[in-house]
């Protein structure tokens, strides 16, 4: 398998999650298309020493926890990619739902909002979370246990009806 | 709407499976702009950082929360009426032996560096700055189709990196190889002029090397709390763009917030303390000068404003000294003077304000209308160059535009005082601008470049595609 087929094959493997955690992240398709194309352009960039690294995925998903961080770099990526190549498909606008949800995420600290996001939209573990963000268990269980209770409370919910067990996941 | 959290998040995973995304093709095709570009990135960022803490102190113009209106400016355009001979060359081109798409040369002390790629090698030259004689030259060092060749330099060491993370160590006296090292893919690389310095994106390890043998210092073991930045610690009088790190201490940013100050050779732990609103976020409005660490960016969460923190390395103590309004973003911040913070307050996507802030009491000096959109700004004492809606403005250290230009220049500080206006790739007129007077100096010529130009206050090294040239800068 050539070098191209190797990082083609991974980015049809695997987009679809990081625009999902993307997502999650910015809450805006736009911003998620254009995160989700400058990673894998980091990603190509380093390809060949990217091979050796146990979790690939996990390397796209820092690229965007930066790259997201602030407004500021997130109008960066657009404009490069602007420069670069025409722009995606335009897209749907977001449901209530969605406008809610990212609305009570953007309430919550940033290590809070990427625990939710690995857990509920690309279904990892705590175990799994604590092994990618180099936390403990017992932090990544609080990280989620207290971004639900701030969703909740942003949503006007009360937590209890915000959970689904993850505390009890390992 | 649901009421329970998986349903919501259910929801949100639909609708983000239904984001058309770009193909494998464009990503791989960008990625390979990114690596054509990415010296030239680099080397604008050093720029405004080490120019961005151009402090001096003394500089008795300050008002009281003043807002000021712009004032009329000279232009620098593109066309001027009086022809103009070329720039003066100094010695002869320094030949590539083949045709590039660019180069980077830099310039440390009296020595021009420059590489390039031979095949699948890397071929780096030492010239004299004062003669453009070739001092050594030399070939190796292996890169590949999708990699570049990239050199920096101090007085005591030639780094040479291919981009994909080897990096090779060479004496400057004659280009032998000293000892090699590999980068990882985010992390980050300090250069201090005894002290080479690397931190882990992955692991948040951070090494310190002495730069001449390679020989490891200390290191920071990888942890839970891991480090997440590392800034060297500038002082006055490190201005010009290509002055490596000399003050000791190195500040190190965790993820908690945490900053510490090491000395920079032994790793020692000087001072470790938590500012009152501690970092977080990427590395971008962070600045170590002069003892203390200046952090400008979101607070905890989006419903928190932006704010600038300044914390004094020497006592630990630390304060808010701005706050944004809920909604606002910080833009470009740097230091603009003694004890002073310059940041652009992005207002929304159709207003924006350059403020000056003191970093003691955190009152506002001055402001002035700003570039929406996206900005840079970059400092020499308390004057400043900003960039964005396509215009380069000089601002005094008053908040008055001093001149403008809204041609392709490219703008840098040439020193304390002037202004170098260079002409677009393609060629054109090179001229300074005397930042008191807004006075321009039309100098000469300069052929179409092939990558970007380094300078010191009168020498001018330009790279076309088949050679790398010494002009003299002469009022």
């Amino acid at each position: 398998m050539t070098t191209t087929e190797d990082f083609d094959d991974f980015y049809r493997d695997t987009s679809r999650r990081l625009a999902r955690y993307a997502y999650g992240l910015t809450g805006d398709p736009g911003d998620a298309q254009d995160l989700v194309q400058e990673a894998y352009a980091r990603a190509w960039q380093r390809w060949r020493r990217l091979a050796d690294y146990e979790d690939r995925e996990a390397w796209l998903r820092l690229v965007v926890n930066r790259l997201s961080a602030d407004r500021w770099r997130r109008i960066g990526v657009r404009r490069a990619r602007t420069a670069a190549e025409p722009p995606p498909p335009p897209v749907p606008p977001p449901s209530e739902n969605t406008v809610l949800l990212i609305r009570a995420m953007r309430s919550l600290p940033m290590v809070h909002r990427r625990a939710l996001a690995l857990h509920y939209l690309l279904d990892r573990s705590v175990a799994e979370i604590a092994h990618e963000t180099g936390a403990s268990v017992g932090t990544v269980k609080s990280w989620l246990s207290r971004g639900r209770a701030g969703l909740a409370a942003a949503l006007g919910e009360t937590p209890a009806l915000a959970t689904n067990g993850a505390d009890d996941a390992n | 709407m649901p009421t329970d959290l998986d349903d919501i998040f259910a929801s949100v995973a639909r609708e983000a499976d239904l984001i058309p995304l770009s193909t494998a093709a464009q990503a791989r095709k960008r990625g390979r702009q990114r690596t054509r570009n990415g010296i030239i990135a680099t080397a604008a960022a050093v720029c405004v950082v080490l120019a961005g803490v151009g402090v001096a102190a003394g500089q008795g113009q300050r008002r009281a929360d003043k807002t000021v209106a712009p004032t009329p400016s000279p232009s620098v355009t593109a066309t001027t009426p009086t022809a103009v001979g070329p720039l003066p060359p100094v010695g002869k081109p320094i030949t590539y032996g083949r045709t590039l798409d660019e180069t980077h040369p830099t310039i440390v002390k009296d020595r021009i560096y420059d590489a390039w790629k031979v095949g699948e090698q890397i071929a780096v030259v030492a010239a004299d700055l004062r003669t453009g004689e070739v001092i050594w030259r030399i070939q190796g060092f292996s890169t590949g189709p999708e990699l570049g060749a990239f050199v920096s330099a101090t007085e005591d060491a030639v780094l040479v990196g291919n981009g994909g993370g080897s990096n090779w160590v060479l004496d400057p006296a004659d280009g032998s190889q000293m000892w090699t090292y590999t980068s990882s893919h985010l992390g980050e690389e300090l250069v201090h002029e005894r002290v080479f310095v690397q931190r882990n994106d992955r692991t948040g390890q951070v090494d310190a090397h002495d730069l001449r043998t390679g020989r490891k210092l200390w290191s920071i073991a990888p942890s839970s709390d891991m480090v997440d930045q590392i800034l060297g610690m500038r002082v006055y009088g490190q201005e010009l763009p290509g002055s490596p790190l000399t003050d000791d201490r190195l500040v190190v940013v965790r993820r908690s917030g945490q900053v510490q100050v090491r000395d920079i050779v032994s790793g020692d732990v000087k001072r470790t303390t938590t500012p009152v609103s501690p970092p977080n976020g990427g590395p971008e409005g962070k600045v170590a000068y002069e003892g203390k660490f200046y952090d400008g960016g979101p607070g905890c969460c989006d419903t928190e404003p932006y704010r600038v923190v300044v914390t004094d390395l020497t006592t630990g103590a630390s304060k808010k000294i701005f706050i944004g309004k809920l909604g606002h973003t910080v833009g470009s911040m740097t230091v603009c003077g003694a004890n002073r913070v310059c940041l652009v307050d992005e207002v929304s996507d159709t207003e924006a304000w350059l403020r000056a802030v003191d970093a003691n009491t955190g009152q506002v000096i001055w402001s002035v209308p700003g570039p929406v959109g996206g900005s840079s700004l970059v400092a020499y004492d308390v004057e400043l160059l900003l960039g964005g809606d396509g215009v380069t403005r000089l601002i005094d250290g008053n908040g008055r535009e001093v001149f403008r230009t809204t041609t392709q220049a490219e703008v840098e500080w040439l020193d304390g005082g002037r202004v170098l206006v260079m002409p677009p790739t393609t060629g054109g007129e090179v001229q300074i601008v005397n930042t008191t007077y807004g006075t321009v100096t039309r100098l000469g010529l300069l052929p179409a470049r092939a990558g970007t130009c380094a300078h010191t206050p009168d020498r001018l090294v330009c790279p076309t595609t088949k050679d790398v040239r010494v002009f003299q800068l002469r009022e």
